[in-house]
């Protein structure tokens, strides 16, 4: 992440990548199953980001909203996301929190389904975020 | 009238609104890094019995 100063804020270049085999729902029939049938992790294995946050927070005294929009690829398919974020600004490090929804239909993901249970959109992820500076 | 003036003055200058670029400097700027062992994901699936969440393993709540 690369944040510099504008004439009127800041703003972030932004890239990350999760590894998608990670992921864990914590009960192993389905964490099977959402790698191999729904991520495909075998032939996707990360979920990336890339895009800019832009802020304005004036003195930065409190915590201060940041948006936040990029290209998030899911799978095979890639598409720009818009959300929002509240950041906070310390000496040598940013923290950020994200709560945000994306849809399984969007990125070309089957529904999950598993003998009476039907998921359904959308997936609502929180994310906290801090980066340091090295 | 000096007063008045002074006054004038002085009251735009309070109720002026705060300019808005930031002081230079103000903010930490360069490259950062995420620090995975401090950074945490998790999700949440709904479904039609009440859903279920999930998260990556290493987030600090995890």
């Amino acid at each position: 992440m690369t944040v510099t100063q504008t004439n009127d804020g800041y703003i972030a270049q932004v890239a990350a990548v999760i590894n998608a085999r990670s992921l864990t729902t914590h009960v192993g029939i389905r964490d099977a199953a959402m790698r191999s049938t729904y991520l495909r992790t075998d032939r996707f294995p990360t979920i990336a980001f890339e895009g800019t946050t832009s802020a304005h927070p004036g003195l930065a005294l409190r915590p201060f909203p940041a948006t936040v929009q990029g290209r998030l690829t899911l799978r095979d398919v890639t598409r720009e996301e818009r959300f929002s974020a509240t950041v906070t600004a310390l000496s040598h490090e940013y923290l950020a929190d994200v709560t945000t929804s994306i849809k399984m239909a969007e990125y070309g993901i089957p529904y999950p389904r598993a003998f009476i249970f039907v998921a359904r959109d959308p997936v609502t992820v929180t994310l906290h975020i801090v980066a340091r500076s090295p | 009238m000096r007063v008045a003036l002074i006054t004038i003055t002085l009251a735009a200058a309070l109720l002026a609104p705060t300019a808005a670029a930031p002081p230079p400097g103000l903010l930490p700027a360069g490259t950062f890094a995420i620090v995975p062992g401090d950074s945490s994901a998790a999700f949440f699936v709904p479904d039609n019995r009440g859903g279920f969440s999930g998260r990556r393993p290493g987030s600090p709540d995890a």
